[in-house]
């Protein structure tokens, strides 16, 4: 028995030590002393191309190579860094790891006290002189062949409105609505076919959405949240819903889309528009000591051709 | 609350019928045809069973007069009247019960969210298959049970083939039209959405537009299976060495009990584990200052298959003949000694097996890795890094491909290749039980490590070798060659010689790999509930669903319902089918034969297939071809096909165990088979059927990557039925840690899936151990 007890104090003492070594070495870094981790969002979401499309060197004596054209070169077959699923995934990551840097849609970090969103060029996100290519296209989609159930009808009436604007541009977007008039709720459910209004799509757009949602059961009387059915999975969702890709037989319409890649504004048995315009912000975590980043030294991370915050930070 | 699908109880059957048949014609013709349709329909129910009434009682008649016992007797009658009754009732009974049944099905799948179509297929196969059961019951009451119990166990058939076909069917296309070895052996995967490759365009390498080709994620999957292996394996075999033969008697039974209890925590709160507390640590030590990599996912999924690999290669050494121990030490050797050379090697074919079902999960686990592997699409290329397995490219895509498109078809054929590989670890699996049950392990062996390891070891370097773009790589060259030796995971034969010289160091590290199990386990269940016991209260439990945005506050209880739905309907579907197909293999087929074989492959295969392999199957058959959209429907059907192997298996050691007596003593005394299964046989099994309903149950509470496909994957209000989307707790919690300002409540959920875990694993031991005496008792 007392050897026994002997090697369970050998196991303890050794496991402690492990794990004492290592959040010893955790605490010991700054920022500044360690390598960047360069997070991207999954290729195929509209806020990858926007980004891939946007970010670009100035060095090369006028040809501007974007990270898009950048990707397409031989032998450049991925960014640097890591990927992350869907702008939460983003989010999450960066909010844990101290030497991170990411990109996501403005509105939904800006509040965010263990994020710090990065100013570009000088410019912080919204003023005239950020990079106007950082803007991107919400897209709603809704299948053209059915007339939709009344009241995802009145839904897409109420997000058009100017109590829709007023929502979305107290969240921070731009409204991309042309001439919003104001929306006025039967003041009883329509009837006939009921039944919840599904809305599906992508993670981009989801924070907006769900004010909207919330926006419509406190401005229509008769609405309760049950009335709405509700999966951010994804733009290829929505673009599945929108084109009447979820319609079954004689099942009513009751499905909108939405999209964050302004692409999909031409998608076959759909018809689209544009709801906000979003800025995507360059986001790092909190300890990080850099307020300010410029579009060459973006592109430098994200080929991997910079790899210390040191470097970044004196620069 | 109103009834948001009350449009589906308000439509008369025969007119939607009407509907379907003439849709584009005019309200006035619509009208005429349903009143004739209502006329005839009603005119046929209305003569039709008197008919039947006279019919039933010529045949009943005829029964009892010619004392005839089987439908081949009356098929062999002379009596024509008597055929005219037969074949009629047989024919309309089967009519008017798949009519009625329609109708019941229909009226019922309102509620579930089921097509018209769909609803009538289903009833009217249970109708005939009902009707054809009764009416062989009334002249033969053993062969109608007999077909029943067969039915059921072809479920298991049917699945397998359905998720093949439809996997093949959507995914084969884009590999062919990439060109198979292409798709499986170029080295580029690009997606770009402005310039995706289409339909029968030549894949040029180079180029804007983008490439499908899943090299890099198939190395990434060995390589992820490996580490797991390696780090997972080797804990697990030196644990359970430890359990069985070193460890104090009284810590034994918490030990083994706490290992199981690792088996029941989510994948999620793994993967959140990994991301959240190893990531930044192992951060420190990388080169690159990222801990994301194949360090980091051999780390996790380690944890993971620790469970696996230490009950398994447990029993095996467990059931080493005690006489081998004795031998040993009778000739003078210390236990060390005895344990390492002569117990563990007789136990080597079990552990290989556990080792190579290990490799199987680890191949199959999804939302784990996608959290800490790094998720880029290149090959995996030294520790730190960041890659992608075949199931992250999956789920990672899968969301942003556009239905019909060559990037979809290439995702699909993903899964193609995932089930390929697994099936290959499967029949390896069942070629060393095979082996092993006939004692030709010596044999077996060296055959596995010249078929398996030897061209695995060359590819591995190959794949190294090749890939020269950056100087660093000649260590990670020789990392492979030297180090990095495979065989020593496999088989314990280097173990075995290190142990020649130093049992009892081998001893104390197996002593401190039992530690850092318990410590794995520990860390984690503490690190979850030390953050999140203390943010689960009422509300958060049972708060009304007051909206989605951000001001609103979340509430757990349309998650705790929808779970609940849905472990109600997968328990429906599963646990009986399962009950049924092991009643069948075990008491009417005999062992080898070839409908056994046949149903056990089956069931095996569907055992082995990964849960994201059954999410899209989910996907492309139930939420798309048969349009029951994201839904607690389709999820909890591809479920319940995943929980029928463990369904099936449990049940069958169950029934294997009862005595071959009981089934004896019972027909001496006169009862029939279908008597004795029910009354004797699945009695004496019950303590095993609950315990595997108990851990059913567990299974479903943490399956989170296929519902993710099938059922949905935001926090949403309370479903209205079975119809609407939603979110399980483990989903929720997933949900919940993506969203800012979220965490207090995602650990919250987090801590009740792990309490609901901790409960259910020790109410399964206490009520296994309860009924277990109490039928020794009687």
């Amino acid at each position: 028995m007392k050897k026994l007890t002997k090697l369970f104090l050998l196991m303890v003492v050794i496991i402690v030590s492990i794990v004492a070594v290592l959040g010893f070495t955790a605490c010991a870094n700054d920022v500044i002393d360690m390598q960047i981790i360069a997070v991207s969002r999954e290729s195929g979401s509209g806020t990858r191309s926007q980004w891939d499309s946007s970010i670009h060197n100035n060095l090369d004596g006028g040809a501007r190579v974007t990270l898009a054209s950048w990707l397409a070169q031989p032998g450049n077959s991925q960014l640097a860094g890591e990927m992350q699923n869907g702008q939460p995934g983003v989010v999450t990551r960066i909010r844990s790891q101290r030497n991170a840097i990411g990109y996501a849609s403005l509105s939904a970090v800006e509040n965010d006290s263990n994020l710090r969103v990065l100013n570009i060029g000088g410019f912080a996100p919204g003023a005239t002189g950020y990079p106007t290519a950082l803007a991107r296209d919400y897209v709603i989609l809704t299948y053209e062949n059915v007339d939709l159930l009344p009241i995802s009808q009145l839904f897409l009436d109420f997000i058009q409105s100017t109590q829709g604007q007023a929502i979305v541009e107290g969240e921070g977007y731009d409204f991309s609505v042309s001439n919003p008039i104001p929306f006025t709720a039967p003041t009883s459910r329509p009837s006939g076919q009921t039944g919840p209004v599904q809305v599906r799509g992508s993670t981009s757009v989801e924070p907006v959405m769900q004010e909207l949602i919330d926006g419509f059961v406190a401005a229509v009387s008769w609405a309760v949240v049950g009335d709405f059915d509700f999966q951010a999975g994804g733009s290829g969702q929505g673009v599945t819903a929108g084109s009447g890709g979820t319609i079954q037989g004689s099942e009513p319409n009751r499905t909108i889309g939405m999209s964050s890649n302004a692409a999909h504004i031409d998608t076959a048995n759909a018809s689209t528009f544009f709801l906000a315009q979003d800025t995507m912000a360059v986001i790092v975590h909190r300890d990080n000591p850099l307020t300010n980043i410029t579009m060459e030294q973006l592109f430098a991370i994200y080929t991997g051709a910079a790899t210390a915050w040191r470097d970044i930070i004196e620069a | 609350m109103q009834n948001v699908y009350g449009y589906v109880y308000h439509t008369h059957f025969v007119e939607l019928f009407m509907d379907i048949l003439d849709k584009n014609q005019n309200i006035e013709t619509n009208l005429n045809a349903r009143k004739i349709s209502r006329i005839f329909f009603l005119a046929v129910l209305g003569f039709l069973p008197p008919l039947l009434i006279m019919a039933y009682i010529k045949i009943k008649r005829h029964k009892e007069n010619s004392n005839a016992s089987s439908l081949l007797d009356f098929a062999k009658s002379n009596d024509k009247r008597l055929l005219i009754a037969l074949w009629f009732t047989i024919v309309w009974t089967c009519v008017l019960a798949s009519t009625i049944s329609a109708f019941v099905v229909y009226f019922i799948a309102g509620w579930f969210g089921f097509p018209f179509i769909l609803a009538f297929i289903i009833a009217t196969v249970l109708a005939v298959a009902i009707n054809v059961l009764t009416l062989v019951a009334v002249f033969d009451k053993e062969l109608s049970f007999k077909i029943g119990f067969l039915v059921s166990a072809i479920v298991a058939i049917v699945a397998v083939f359905a998720i093949f076909f439809f996997l093949i069917l959507e995914g084969m296309p884009a590999i062919r039209d990439v060109g198979f070895f292409r798709f499986i052996f170029g080295r580029t995967w690009r997606h770009d959405p402005n310039n995706p490759a289409v339909w029968g365009h030549d894949p040029t390498y180079g180029g804007a537009r983008s490439v499908y080709n899943i090299l890099p994620m198939v190395v990434g999957t060995i390589v992820a299976a490996i580490g797991a292996l390696v780090i997972g394996g080797g804990l697990g075999v030196l644990t359970a060495i430890c359990i069985v033969w070193f460890c104090p008697k009284r810590l034994k039974p918490f030990v083994s009990q706490a290992i199981t209890l690792l088996a029941g925590i989510p994948s999620v709160i793994f993967g959140f584990f990994g991301m959240q507390v190893l990531l930044p640590l192992l951060g420190n030590i990388s080169p690159t200052g990222n801990g994301s990599g194949p360090l980091a996912v051999a780390i996790v999924l380690g944890m993971m298959i620790l469970p696996t690999v230490v009950a398994i290669s447990k029993n095996s050494i467990e059931a080493v003949n005690q006489s081998y121990y004795e031998a040993g030490v009778a000739l003078g050797a210390s236990k060390e000694r005895t344990v390492f050379k002569a117990v563990v090697p007789a136990a080597k074919s079990g552990i290989l097996a556990s080792l190579i079902l290990g490799i199987g999960r680890a191949v199959g686990e999804t939302m784990a890795v996608i959290m800490v592997a790094g998720n880029v699409a290149v090959m995996p290329d030294g520790l730190f890094q960041p890659f992608r397995t075949l199931t992250v490219n999956i789920v990672f895509e899968m969301a942003y491909s556009e239905p019909g498109s060559l990037h979809q078809g290439a995702l699909v054929g993903t899964g193609v290749v995932l089930l390929g590989f697994v099936l290959i670890i499967n029949i390896v699996f069942n070629f060393i039980k095979r082996n092993n049950n006939s004692n030709k392990e010596s044999i077996i062996i060296p055959t596995i490590k010249r078929i398996v390891c030897k061209p695995f070891v060359l590819v591995c370097s190959k794949v190294f070798k090749n890939n020269t773009t950056k100087a660093d790589n000649s260590d990670i060259i020789d990392i492979v060659k030297k180090d990095f030796n495979f065989e020593s995971a496999i088989s314990t034969s280097l173990l075995t010689r290190f142990i020649n010289v130093l049992p009892k160091i081998t001893k104390i590290i197996s002593f401190i790999m039992l530690g850092f199990s318990l410590f794995f386990l520990g860390s984690i269940i503490l690190y979850v509930l030390i953050n999140g016991l203390g943010h689960i209260n009422w509300g958060l439990l049972t708060g009304d669903f007051t909206g989605f945005g951000r001001n609103h506050p979340v509430t757990l209880r349309p998650a705790i319902i929808t779970t609940l739905m849905y472990i109600l309907l997968t328990s429906v579907i599963a646990f009986p089918l399962g009950i049924l197909t092991a009643v069948f293999l075990q008491e009417y087929t005999k062992r080898g034969s070839k409908v056994a074989k046949i149903i056990e492959l089956a069931v095996e295969t569907l055992a082995g297939t990964p849960s994201i392999v059954y999410g899209l199957f989910g996907m492309i058959l139930f939420v798309t071809i048969l349009g029951l959209g994201l839904s607690i429907t389709s999820g909890s059907i591809v479920v319940a096909l995943m929980t029928l192997p463990l369904t099936v298996r449990a049940t069958q050691e169950g029934l294997k165990s009862v005595p071959d007596t009981y089934r004896e003593g019972s027909y001496a005394l006169g009862a029939g088979k279908v008597r004795t299964i029910f009354r004797v046989v699945i009695p004496s099994a019950l303590p095993s059927i609950v315990t595997m309903i108990i851990l059913g149950v567990g299974r479903m509470v943490a399956e989170t990557a296929s519902l993710m496909f099938t059922m949905g994957s935001s926090l949403g209000p309370d479903p209205v039925g079975y119809a609407s989307s939603g979110t399980t707790l483990a989903v929720a919690f997933y949900a919940l840690v993506r969203t800012p300002g979220r965490e207090n409540e995602a650990f919250a959920a987090a801590s009740i899936l792990i309490l609901i875990v901790l409960v259910l694993n020790i109410g399964a031991t206490l009520i296994a151990s309860f009924l277990k005496k109490k039928t020794i008792a009687s």
